[in-house]
């Protein structure tokens, strides 16, 4: 007896049990992104029902699975409602080889949004309509999203632009419905 | 020998029934009672959670309208969003069907930079953040009659945040989140890593109207 009240304990140890009811307003794959759902919640208890205020507002409420709902939640951050303003506000990795490059490293990541990203752009389609740097300068300046500023010329201004510009476009809604996200945001430049 | 007369003089024209109901310098407390005009009520404990799945209230009612005064939360996991989520009944926590608008800058901004997310399972304080106690998050944070079966229940808070990359940069953060699953009573709130466990100590009061 003793034996088996230490076995016991033992599978209490080794198999925490999991004190979460997750409600949903579906059980099949018609649901966000082929989830089960458009609707989850959570009970902090296990082996619960829905209750009646649930199924008052949500009249399919049922019981749903962990897995299902870890599919939820996984539809839900994919959406591109929810993806691509955290995928735009990370920025754009750059890396340039910069071969010969006299004003040091323009590695970094840098904005897509925001007054930074404004006066860059400003700047290369300056540069692009056969324009100059402000002031007459040779070079200018930006900062990356750390706050480290770099220096550019004019031609690899417009490296940087084109690359930012090819990117915004893999990132449009009518690209990654077509062709899904891109691998990573990483983008060499010469 | 003055002082006595008028403590005793208080005592004589506040009977204790009246002085009982008027709980005025209690740890946490502006004013409860028949003597409270307008003001805040602590609800339960400041809570000081360190490395614990959130910080959270159940069971709120009473009160319209709520303020939550945080410090130092950070997640225990690098790079984890902070977020907020409702509770309802006893407790179901919504975990979708959420919708946020933020806006950030700094002295450099000339104006702000917006971030946010529709139908998200959660609303985000703060993205990505350092699981740092220097990057904690100093926060006031407003919940808008929550007991109503007829408005959505909104939030707004203010954050008054450091760069990660620069400490002697501040951002004004503000955000506005909003639950639109359905229209049931909210009794419970609570902050959350999407990942991992969280650390911060956070007061929440019900507002007296």
């Amino acid at each position: 007896m003793k034996l088996l009240a230490q076995l016991g304990l033992l599978l209490v140890l080794a198999f925490p049990v999991n004190a979460q009811t997750y409600l949903g307003d579906g059980t099949a794959t018609g649901g966000l992104g082929g989830s089960c759902c458009n609707w989850v919640a959570v009970l902090d208890a296990s082996n619960q029902s829905c209750p009646a205020a649930q199924l008052a507002v949500h009249p399919t409420c049922a019981v749903i699975s962990s897995g299902q709902y870890t599919a939820y939640v996984t539809a839900a951050n994919n959406q591109y409602s929810v993806k691509y303003p955290q995928v735009l506000n990370a920025g754009i990795a750059i890396t340039c080889t910069c071969s010969g490059y006299p004003y040091g490293s323009l590695n970094g990541t840098y904005s897509l949004s925001g007054q930074d990203f404004n006066n860059r752009n400003l700047a290369y389609l300056n540069i692009k309509a056969g324009g100059t740097f402000p002031l007459s300068q040779s070079v200018v300046q930006f900062a990356d999203m750390s706050g480290t500023l770099h220096t550019f010329d004019a031609a690899h201004l417009l490296e940087l632009g084109s690359a930012i510009q090819d990117y915004l476009a893999t990132i449009s809604a009518q690209y990654v419905s077509a062709s899904g996200w891109p691998a990573n945001n990483g983008v060499t430049i010469p | 020998m003055p002082r006595i007369f008028l403590l005793l003089l208080a005592l004589a024209f506040f009977p204790a029934s009246a002085r009982a109901n008027c709980v005025v310098g209690a740890t946490g407390v502006v004013g409860t009672g028949t003597c409270a005009k307008a003001g805040m009520v602590l609800i339960g404990a400041t809570q000081t959670i360190s490395n614990a799945s959130s910080i959270q209230w159940t069971g709120l009612s009473g009160y319209d309208n709520y303020r939550m005064y945080c410090e130092g939360v950070y997640p225990a996991t690098n790079s984890a969003n902070i977020v907020f989520q409702f509770g309802e009944g006893a407790t179901v926590w919504e975990t979708s069907n959420y919708v946020w608008a933020g806006l950030y800058n700094t002295y450099t901004d000339t104006y702000g930079n917006s971030f946010g997310a529709f139908n998200d399972t959660s609303v985000q304080l703060a993205g990505q953040w350092p699981n740092t106690a220097a990057y904690g998050l100093e926060f006031v944070a407003d919940f808008f009659n929550l007991p109503s079966t007829v408005e959505t229940k909104r939030l707004a808070f203010v954050n008054p945040s450091m760069g990660s990359a620069d400490t002697t940069k501040v951002y004004n953060v503000s955000v506005s989140g909003l639950y639109y699953g359905d229209l049931n009573p909210i009794t419970a709130i609570r902050i959350i890593a999407n990942t991992g466990n969280i650390n911060g100590k956070c007061s929440i009061y019900g507002i007296i109207e």
